[in-house]
C-alpha cells in the first residue's frame, strides 16, 4: 500500500468543492457572415401600422447599407418575427433571436407592454436592445440599463415641449392649460412630464389644473370633458395623452359645445388615423412629433425620401429611418472585433453619432438617449400635417385670447 | 458332576438368549423413537413452510393494499380538477391483491379475525371510494362557483361602465348650463338649474353607482364566506339589502331620465334596470339551495366541503380500524409460529430423555446379564478346578487340558459376540481409544458406516477417524495429550475437544467419556435433524423481527433492502480489501440495524477474515453470504416487489393546511406553489428514521441516550437519497465511540444520558445535515499518533481532522465492535457526500463533544425548498 497517494485521496475526496462555471453565450459574429440584428414587433394585429413601418424605415437603410459595402465589410441581415403587441410572445421571440438566429442586437421593438418582457430579458442575455418605439421611462432609468439604448424622446418630454411651446411661443398663461388623460400609466407619464415642466417655470397650483380622464379602451370622454368645461376656468389649451378614436371624440364634442381652445396629442396617438378620424374638425390640432416633418428638408430626412418609396414615408417609418442609422454608426465606432459588449463601449465613449437631423448625438455610461428633440406639427385646413415652425401661429385657430 | 457342568453350561446360555433378546428389543424401540422424531421434526417445519411464512406474507399484502389505497386517497386529495381525479385511477388492483391475501389467511387464521379483517378492508374501500366522489363533487361546485362568480363580476363592471357612461353625460350637461348661465346671468337657466332635471339627475346617478358598487362588493363577499351562518347571514341581510337598495335608486333614476326630454338617456336608463335584474338573477338564483345562482352555489360548495371532510374522517377511522384488525391477524400468525417452535422445542427433549432412558435401560439390561454370566462362570471355574483336582487325583492330565481349552474358547467367542450384538444395535458411532488416540476394541457398526475409511488405515487415530478440518485436527491432538497427560480433571480437557463435525452434508456431535484402562470412550451422533431444527428455529426468529421492522417502518426497510442489493454486487466485484471492508461494514451495519441477524453475523465473520488476511474474500465465501441475504429476503421480496409505486407521502399539517388554503378561497397560484414542494421529500420523515435506529442502537450499546431531531419543515432534493442510509454511520460513530458509558458520563461531571442532535437547516443557498453529540469527543493527536505508527511516509501534521477521520481503517477506538470501529463508516459517507458535490465540516472538542455538518451546496439537482 502506498501512503502518500491515498492521503491525497482522502483530501481530495472531502476537500474538493464542485464549482460550476456557467458558459458565457456572447455571440460573436466571425468576419465572413452578415451581421444579424433582429426585432420582434407588431406585424398583425391593430398596431401592426406601427411594426410595419419601422421595419421598412430600418430594411431601407440596411439595404442601401449593404449596397455601400456593408459595416466592416459584412452585410446586415434584419430577422423581424412578429409579437402581434402581446407581451406573451415577446419573451419567446426574444429568446430564439438570441438562441436560434443569433443575432448580434434588437432594433426597433414596437410597444410599451412588450417593452416590460423584453427589457430584462436583454439584460439577461446580455444583447442591446436598440432604439425601442416607446416613450416610456421603464427604458429610461437613471443610470440607465447597459443593454437599452432609445432613439426617441420620452412622452414627458413632448409634454413638457408643449407646455414650454404654449407658455413661451404662444404667449398663454399656466392657468390656461387643462389636461386631458388616460387613465392608466401612459396617460400619467405624458401628464407628470407637463407638471414638472410646469413646476420648473415656478407655477405652483399646476395640479389644480382642470385634469379630465377617460377609461382605456372607451369612449365614455363626456366626465372628462365637463370638467374641462367647468365654467370657473378659462382654458385655452387642452394638453391630450390617449388612444386617437376617444381624443377625436373628445376634441369633437368639445368644439361642438363651444369650447374655444388648442387641442395637442402625444406622437404615440397616432398622427394619420387622428387626422382621418377627426376630419373637418381636426384643423388646428397639433401633434407633436419624436421625428422632424418627413418633408422636412434636413440631410438625413431628404436621405429618407431619397431611399423609401414615397407612398411608404411617414413619421414611423423615418422613425425606422433614423433609429438604424443611429444603430450603424455605433457598429462603425468600434474599433477592433465588433462584439456586443464593444458596440456598448463604442457608444458610450462618446463617440459622435451622425443621424443627419442636426448636431450628432453623444452617448455616455449616465446618457443613452439619441433624441431629446420633440417636433411639433399642426393638422392644415386640408387635413395634412406641417410642421409648427411658431407656436404663436396657433393663435389664429382660438379666438378672444390674451 | 456332569449334571453341574450342564446346569451352568445352561445358564449362560438362556443369559445370552435373554441379552439378545434385549438387544433387539432395544434395537427396535430406538429406531422407533428415531422415526417418530425425525417424523415429528419434519411436521414443524413443513407447518413453517406451509402456513406459517404463507400467512405473514398475507398480512404483509394486506398491509400493502391498505397503503396502496391511502396513497391514492392522498392523491386524490391533492388534485385540483375533476380530470386529475380521473387520472388518479381506482382501486381494484389494491382490491385484488388484498382479495388473495385474505383467501390465504383464511386457511390458517382463526376465522373471526379473517371476518372482521375482510369486512374492515371492504368499509375502507367503500369510505375511499366516496371520498373520491366527495372530492370530485367538490371541484365540480368549486369549477362552477369560480365562472358564476367571474360572470357576476363582470356583470358589475359592466353596471359600472353603464353608470359612468350616464354620469358622464349628465355632468356635461350641468357643466354647459353652468357655462350657458356664466355667459348670460339673465337667462332663466338659473331656474333650470336650481329646480331642473339635470341636477336631480346628477344626484340620482350618483345615488345608483353608490348601491350599485355597494351590491358589487357583497357580490363579491359571497364567495369570501367561510361558513354557511356567514353565508345566510350575508344572503338574507347585506345582500337583499344592497339589491333593494340598488334597485331602487336604479327605479329613481330611470325616473328622473324618462322624465327628461332626451329619450337617448331613458333608453340608456332602462337598459341599466335590465342589466341589474340580470346580475341579480345570476347571484340569487335558485336562492338558499339547488340553483344556478352564487348564493346557491356557495351552499353547495359548502356541502361538498363538509361530505370531503366527513369522508375523510371516515376513511381515516376505518383505515384504523383496518389496521387494527390486520395488527390482530399479524398477533396470530406470530402465535401461530410460536406454538410450533414450542412443539419442536418439546419433541426434542422428550426424545433426548427417551433415548437416555433407553439407552441407560440397555445397559442396565447388560450389566445385569452380564453379571449372572460371570457368576455363572464362577461357578464353572470352580467345578473345573474340581475337576483338575480330581483329573489330578485320576492323573489323566492331558484329557482334561483339551477340555477346558475347547471350553474356555467357546466362552469368550460367546462374550464377543453379545458385546457386538450390543455395539451393532446402536445408532451412534461407539468407539474406544487409548491415552495415544489409537483406536482399540470393539466399536459400533456406525463407525464402521460413517469413517469406515479412515478406520482401514494402519492403528488409525482419533484425529483420523473424525472428518475434522487440519485446525480442529491439531486440536483434537492437543485436547488428546493433555487428557494423557492427566493434569487437568478429563470433563475440563475432554470440553476443549472439538466436538461438533461436519461432513457430506451431515453434522455430527462427538462426546468423550472417561472409560477403564485409561482408554476415552468416543461417542459420535448424527446431528443433522437437531441442527435443521435449531437452524429453522432461528430463521423464524430472525423472520419474524424483520415483519415487524417492515410492519413499523416500511420505508426505511425497502431503502435498506435496496441499499443492500447494490452492496452485495458491489462486494462481487470490488477487489482491493479496502473497498471489500467499506462494503462489508456498512453491510453489516444497514442488515443489523432492520434485523437480519445471519447476514449481519456472516458479514462480520467475512470481515474479520479480510482484516486477518488482507484480501478480498474468495468466491465460495460472497456466495454463501449472497445465499444467506436471498434467503433471509426471499419470503419479503415478493410483496417489497411488489411496491413499485410512485405514491407521494404528505404529512398531516401539509395536508390540513392545504384544507384551509382551499377552503379560504386562496389564490391558485399560492396553492400550486406550496404543492408543488411537495414533489420534495419532508426531511422529516429521514430524521425519524435515524432517531428510531439511534434508539435501538444506544439500546444495543447500554448507553442512555436522549436523542433530539429538527427538520425546520424542510423538504429535501431527491438526490440526497443515498446520503441518508450511509448516515447511520455517523450516528453510530457518535453512540458508539462519542457518547460514553453512563457511569463514565458521572465521573467526568456530565449528566448519565448523553443527547445527540440530528438536523437538517438551511443557510443561505445551502442545506446542511447536522449530527452532533456531548460526548467524549475526538481526540486528534491520538489519531495522528496512530496513523502515523500504521503509515510512516504519511504527512500527519498536514492533514486535518476530517482527513483523518475520513482515512480508512483508523480509528481512535482501541476495541472493535460489531457496530463500528472500524473506521471505514466516515469514509462511506464522505463519499456519498462527494458524490453529491458536497462538503464534510467536523468540529470536536476533547471531552466535551463532536460537531458534523453535512453541506450541500444549490447545485444539488432538485433545489432545496422550505415548506414556508
Amino acid at each position: 500500500m502506498k501512503p502518500l497517494p491515498l492521503c491525497a485521496l482522502a483530501a481530495a475526496l472531502i476537500l474538493g468543492a464542485t464549482t460550476t462555471a456557467h458558459p458565457t453565450s456572447v455571440n460573436e459574429p466571425t468576419n465572413d457572415l452578415p451581421i444579424k440584428v433582429g426585432m420582434s414587433t407588431a406585424l398583425t394585429g391593430p398596431a401592426s401600422a406601427l411594426g410595419t413601418g419601422v421595419r421598412t424605415g430600418v430594411n431601407a437603410y440596411f439595404d442601401w447599407v449593404n449596397e455601400s459595402g456593408g459595416v466592416q465589410g459584412r452585410p446586415l441581415e434584419l430577422i423581424a418575427l412578429d409579437d402581434g403587441y402581446e407581451p406573451a410572445r415577446t419573451g419567446p421571440n426574444m429568446r430564439a433571436l438570441d438562441g436560434e438566429h443569433d443575432v448580434f442586437a434588437v432594433v426597433g421593438n414596437v410597444g410599451t407592454p412588450t417593452a416590460a418582457v423584453a427589457v430584462p430579458i436583454a439584460g439577461e442575455l446580455e444583447m442591446p436592445l436598440f432604439g425601442a418605439f416607446t416613450g416610456a421611462g421603464l427604458l429610461r432609468k437613471s443610470p440607465p440599463d447597459r443593454y437599452v439604448v432609445n432613439y426617441r424622446a420620452s412622452y414627458a418630454q413632448e409634454t413638457a415641449a408643449m407646455v414650454d411651446g404654449l407658455i413661451d411661443g404662444m404667449g398663454l398663461e399656466p392657468s390656461q392649460i387643462a389636461f386631458f388623460t388616460q387613465n392608466d400609466a401612459y396617460g400619467m407619464a405624458g401628464y407628470s412630464g407637463a407638471m414638472k415642466a410646469l413646476e420648473r417655470r415656478g407655477y405652483k397650483e399646476a395640479r389644480a389644473l382642470p385634469h379630465g380622464r377617460y377609461p382605456r379602451n372607451t369612449t365614455r370622454v363626456e366626465g372628462g370633458l365637463s370638467t374641462i368645461m367647468d365654467p370657473r376656468h378659462d382654458v385655452r389649451a387642452v394638453i391630450m395623452v390617449g388612444a386617437y378614436r376617444p381624443c377625436a371624440r373628445m376634441i369633437q364634442l368639445a368644439k361642438q359645445h363651444g369650447l374655444d381652445a388648442i387641442f395637442l396629442n402625444v406622437s404615440f396617438v397616432g398622427s394619420a388615423a387622428l387626422a382621418k378620424e377627426l376630419g373637418a374638425a381636426g384643423e388646428g390640432v397639433v401633434v407633436t412629433q419624436v421625428v422632424p416633418h418627413f418633408e422636412s428638408d434636413m440631410p438625413g430626412v431628404a436621405h429618407f425620401r431619397s431611399i423609401v418609396p414615397e407612398e411608404e414615408q411617414g413619421f414611423v417609418s423615418l422613425e425606422g429611418y433614423l433609429l438604424a442609422r443611429a444603430f450603424v454608426e455605433g457598429l462603425r465606432a468600434v474599433d477592433g472585433e465588433l462584439t456586443r459588449e464593444s458596440f456598448i463601449d463604442a457608444l458610450e465613449s462618446g463617440h459622435p453619432v451622425d443621424m443627419g437631423i442636426g448636431d450628432p448625438a453623444r452617448l455616455a455610461k449616465t446618457d443613452h438617449q439619441l433624441s431629446d428633440t420633440v417636433w411639433p406639427t399642426v393638422i392644415g385646413s386640408n387635413g395634412q400635417y406641417s410642421s409648427l415652425e411658431d407656436w404663436s401661429e396657433l393663435r389664429r385657430f382660438i379666438g378672444g385670447a390674451k | 458332576m456332569s449334571t453341574q457342568l450342564d446346569n451352568n453350561g445352561g445358564g449362560i446360555e438362556r443369559e445370552l438368549r435373554r441379552l439378545s433378546i434385549g438387544g433387539a428389543a432395544m434395537f427396535v424401540l430406538l429406531s422407533a423413537a428415531l422415526v417418530l422424531v425425525m417424523g415429528s421434526l419434519g411436521e414443524q417445519v413443513s407447518t413453517f413452510d406451509e402456513e406459517i411464512v404463507p400467512t405473514e406474507r398475507a398480512v404483509g399484502e394486506m398491509l400493502g393494499s391498505l397503503g396502496h389505497v391511502a396513497d391514492r386517497e392522498t392523491a386524490i386529495l391533492t388534485t385540483t380538477s375533476v380530470d386529475e381525479v380521473e387520472a388518479a385511477g381506482d382501486d381494484s388492483e389494491a382490491v385484488e391483491l388484498a382479495g388473495g391475501a385474505l383467501a390465504t389467511l383464511r386457511g390458517t387464521l382463526d376465522a373471526g379475525t379473517v371476518d372482521e379483517l375482510d369486512e374492515g378492508f371492504e368499509r375502507f374501500i367503500a369510505s375511499a371510494e366516496s371520498m373520491t366522489g366527495a372530492v370530485r363533487r367538490s371541484h365540480e361546485v368549486d369549477a362552477a362557483l369560480s365562472s358564476a362568480l367571474s360572470d357576476s363580476q363582470k356583470e358589475v363592471s359592466e353596471l359600472l361602465a353603464l353608470i359612468d357612461g350616464l354620469e358622464g353625460e349628465i355632468q356635461l350637461r350641468y357643466v354647459l348650463l353652468l357655462r350657458a348661465l356664466a355667459a348670460d346671468p339673465t337667462a332663466d337657466t338659473v331656474g333650470e338649474l336650481v329646480h331642473g332635471d339635470v341636477r336631480v339627475q346628477g344626484e340620482r346617478v350618483s345615488a345608483a353607482r353608490t348601491e350599485i358598487e355597494v351590491f358589487g362588493r357583497r357580490i363579491e363577499q359571497v364567495a369570501l364566506t367561510r361558513n354557511r351562518d356567514e353565508l345566510n347571514s350575508l344572503s338574507s341581510n347585506e345582500l337583499a339589502q344592497a339589491l333593494a337598495s340598488a334597485r331602487s335608486s336604479v327605479a329613481h333614476l330611470e325616473g328622473a331620465l324618462g322624465s327628461g326630454q332626451d329619450s337617448d338617456l331613458g333608453e340608456r336608463a332602462a337598459a341599466l334596470a335590465a342589466q341589474l335584474e340580470a346580475t341579480a338573477a345570476r347571484v340569487t338564483d335558485g336562492d338558499g339551495k339547488g340553483g344556478e345562482g352564487l348564493v346557491a352555489l356557495r351552499h353547495a360548495y359548502f356541502d361538498a366541503l363538509e361530505g370531503s371532510r366527513t369522508a375523510q374522517a371516515e376513511g381515516r377511522a376505518r383505515s384504523a380500524a383496518a389496521q387494527e384488525s390486520l395488527r390482530e391477524a399479524g398477533a396470530q400468525a406470530r402465535a401461530l409460529a410460536a406454538a410450533t417452535q414450542d412443539k419442536a422445542r418439546s419433541v426434542r427433549s422428550t426424545a433426548q430423555i427417551g433415548v437416555t432412558i433407553l439407552v441407560l435401560l440397555g445397559l442396565g439390561l447388560c450389566g445385569f446379564s452380564a453379571r449372572r454370566v460371570l457368576r455363572a462362570l464362577a461357578a464353572l471355574r470352580q467345578q473345573n478346578q474340581d475337576l483338575s483336582d480330581l483329573k489330578d487325583e485320576l492323573a489323566a492330565a492331558n484329557e482334561g487340558l483339551e477340555a477346558r481349552v475347547a471350553e474356555r474358547t467357546a466362552e469368550l467367542s460367546a462374550r464377543e459376540a453379545s458385546t457386538r450384538l450390543l455395539l451393532d444395535s446402536m445408532g451412534d458411532a461407539l468407539f474406544k481409544a487409548d491415552p495415544s488416540g489409537k483406536v482399540v476394541g470393539e466399536r459400533s457398526r456406525a463407525t464402521d458406516e460413517w469413517f469406515g475409511e479412515a478406520l482401514g488405515s494402519d492403528e488409525p487415530t482419533v484425529w483420523d477417524v473424525l472428518p475434522a478440518t487440519p485446525a480442529q485436527r491439531a486440536s483434537i491432538e492437543f485436547g488428546w495429550e493433555q487428557l494423557a497427560d492427566g493434569f487437568m480433571p478429563f470433563e475440563v480437557a475432554a470440553d476443549q475437544i472439538p466436538s461438533r463435525f461436519e461432513r457430506d452434508g451431515r453434522v455430527f456431535d462427538v462426546e468423550y467419556r472417561e472409560s477403564t484402562e485409561g482408554n476415552v470412550l468416543v461417542i459420535v451422533r448424527d446431528w443433522t435433524a437437531n441442527e435443521a431444527a435449531e437452524r429453522a428455529e432461528r430463521e423464524a426468529r430472525e423472520f419474524q423481527t424483520l415483519v415487524g421492522t417492515l410492519l413499523e417502518d416500511r420505508e426505511g426497510f425497502e431503502l435498506t433492502h435496496t441499499e443492500c442489493e447494490a452492496l452485495m454486487n458491489e462486494l462481487a466485484e470490488c477487489e482491493s480489501d479496502s473497498d471489500c471492508l467499506r462494503v462489508l461494514h456498512t453491510l453489516k451495519g444497514s442488515t443489523a440495524s432492520v434485523g437480519f441477524a445471519a447476514v449481519a453475523e456472516l458479514a462480520h465473520e467475512l470481515e474479520d477474515y479480510v482484516k486477518e488476511e488482507a484480501s478480498v474474500p474468495t468466491e465460495d465465501q460472497v456466495t454463501a453470504l449472497r445465499g444467506t441475504w436471498d434467503r433471509s429476503i426471499g419470503a419479503l421480496k415478493h410483496y417489497l416487489a411488489s411496491e413499485e409505486s410512485d405514491s407521494l407521502r404528505v404529512q398531516p399539517e401539509e395536508l390540513e393546511r392545504l384544507q384551509r388554503f382551499l377552503s379560504e378561497a386562496h389564490p391558485h397560484d399560492a396553492i400550486l406553489e406550496f404543492v408543488d414542494t411537495w414533489s420534495l421529500t419532508a426531511a422529516k420523515s429521514y430524521l425519524s428514521r435515524l432517531e428510531r435506529q439511534a434508539k435501538r442502537i444506544a439500546a444495543g450499546l447500554a448507553k442512555e441516550v436522549d436523542v433530539h431531531v429538527k427538520d425546520h419543515g424542510l423538504r429535501v432534493p431527491e438526490a440526497l437519497d443515498p446520503v441518508w442510509p450511509a448516515l447511520i454511520h455517523v450516528v453510530r460513530n457518535s453512540l458508539d465511540h462519542g457518547i460514553e458509558a453512563p457511569s463514565a458520563r458521572e465521573e467526568a461531571g456530565k449528566p448519565r444520558a448523553g443527547n445527540l442532535h440530528i438536523s437538517t437547516v438551511q443557510r443561505g443557498e445551502e442545506l446542511r445535515i447536522e449530527i452532533y453529540d456531548d460526548g467524549a469527543g475526538i481526540d486528534a493527536d491520538k489519531l495522528r499518533e496512530q496513523l502515523h505508527g500504521q503509515e510512516p511516509d504519511c504527512d500527519v501534521d498536514a492533514m486535518t481532522l476530517v482527513d483523518l477521520i475520513c482515512y480508512e481503517g483508523l480509528s481512535s477506538k482501541d476495541e472493535v465492535t460489531a457496530l463500528s470501529g472500524r473506521g471505514v463508516g466516515v469514509a462511506a459517507v464522505a463519499a456519498a457526500v462527494r458524490d453529491l458535490g458536497g462538503s464534510l465540516e467536523v468540529d470536536s472538542t476533547p471531552g466535551k463533544g463532536t460537531y458534523m455538518s453535512f453541506v450541500f451546496p444549490e447545485t444539488v439537482e432538485g433545489s432545496l425548498s422550505a415548506a414556508a
